[in-house]
């Protein structure tokens, strides 16, 4: 994939966008006059990366204990061979309850192959789900990790 | 933690689209019937009790050229903290979890190249002594953080 290039001012922009927005009616119009661009300029800019998935999603974060997800885990899935993972994979994803789906490569003793991330209001939400996706794609071997304690989250810093 | 039906308007419309616009509180008060201060004020709120984390761009690092990963060790209790000062000290590190597990630490890293990322983990394994699981994904199905309000 081509590298994506950006003029100074350009990564300026990126460089507040990927923290917090200002506090203010008009973020952009603040934004631009901090680092030399037009309002105008600033708006194209974000618009375009959008566009184009560069920035995949564009608003608030939010911490999910505190908005009522408070409950999660990851669950490791091991998909045989012989079976379409990406039909397993499109099929997970379909639940709301799973918010990442990933097929990734299996590295020494750990055999796991496909990745979800399940969210609910308790852990027995989150189990069930679980179930329910063992029982609708016959994947039967997996591992439950449920995280208990919060080491580290924040934002990637790119520019 | 109990919101108003207003405040979870707005978290659902500005999780998802906030407005790139001149007035993005205008826009987003006119579909839920607030003014532009009204509008803003609520959100100050919404940051102030934490429910908010940030508002911002949420970049592809694919796209820009960036590799990531998953990553789990199994680390014994008294090589614990250590471990974490070790792994968290990387700003390639995200997000970092203990998780009801043998390999009971997992985190993400983000690095600017394959290369890069496998050497600072190999980095981390020579000073702490332990191994590291690195499971970069082949494939994305899925990734949806915004969580329906409503």
């Amino acid at each position: 994939m081509t590298p994506v290039e950006f003029s100074q001012q350009e990564i300026e922009v990126l460089r507040i966008v990927q923290a917090d927005l200002p506090d203010s009616q008009s973020p952009f119009a603040d934004i631009a006059s901090r680092v030399g661009l037009s309002e105008n300029e600033v708006l194209d800019l974000l618009r375009g990366l959008k566009e184009r998935g560069i920035i995949r999603r564009f608003g608030a974060t939010l911490r999910h204990q505190q908005a009522g997800y408070g409950h999660n885990a990851m669950v490791a899935w091991y998909v045989e061979q012989d079976q379409d993972i990406s039909h397993i994979g499109r099929t997970m994803s379909n639940r709301p309850e799973i918010t990442h789906c990933y097929q990734r490569i299996n590295c020494m003793d750990w055999p796991y192959n496909l990745y979800t991330m399940v969210h609910g209001r308790s852990p027995e939400h989150c189990c069930r789900v679980v179930q329910e996706l063992a029982g609708e794609t016959g994947v039967n071997q997996f591992e439950m990790l449920f995280s208990y304690r919060e080491l580290k989250k924040t934002s990637m810093r790119y520019f | 933690m109990e919101l108003s039906e207003t405040d979870k308007k707005i978290l659902d419309i500005i999780q998802t689209d906030f407005p790139i616009d001149p007035r993005p509180y205008a826009v987003v008060g006119r579909m839920v019937g607030l003014t532009q201060a009204e509008t803003l004020a609520r959100v100050r709120g919404l940051k102030q009790k934490g429910v908010i984390r940030r508002i911002g761009g949420n970049f592809n690092s694919r796209q820009l050229g960036w590799h990531s990963t998953l990553c789990a060790a199994a680390v014994p209790e008294e090589k614990l903290e250590e471990f974490i000062a070790e792994v968290n000290q990387h700003p390639g590190v995200t997000h970092n979890y203990l998780r009801r597990h043998r390999n009971n630490v997992w985190f993400t890293y983000i690095g600017p190249s394959k290369e890069q990322v496998q050497d600072s983990l190999k980095q981390i394994t020579a000073r702490t002594g332990i191994e590291i699981l690195n499971l970069p994904a082949q494939k994305m199905f899925k990734i949806k953080v915004d969580f329906p309000m409503e």
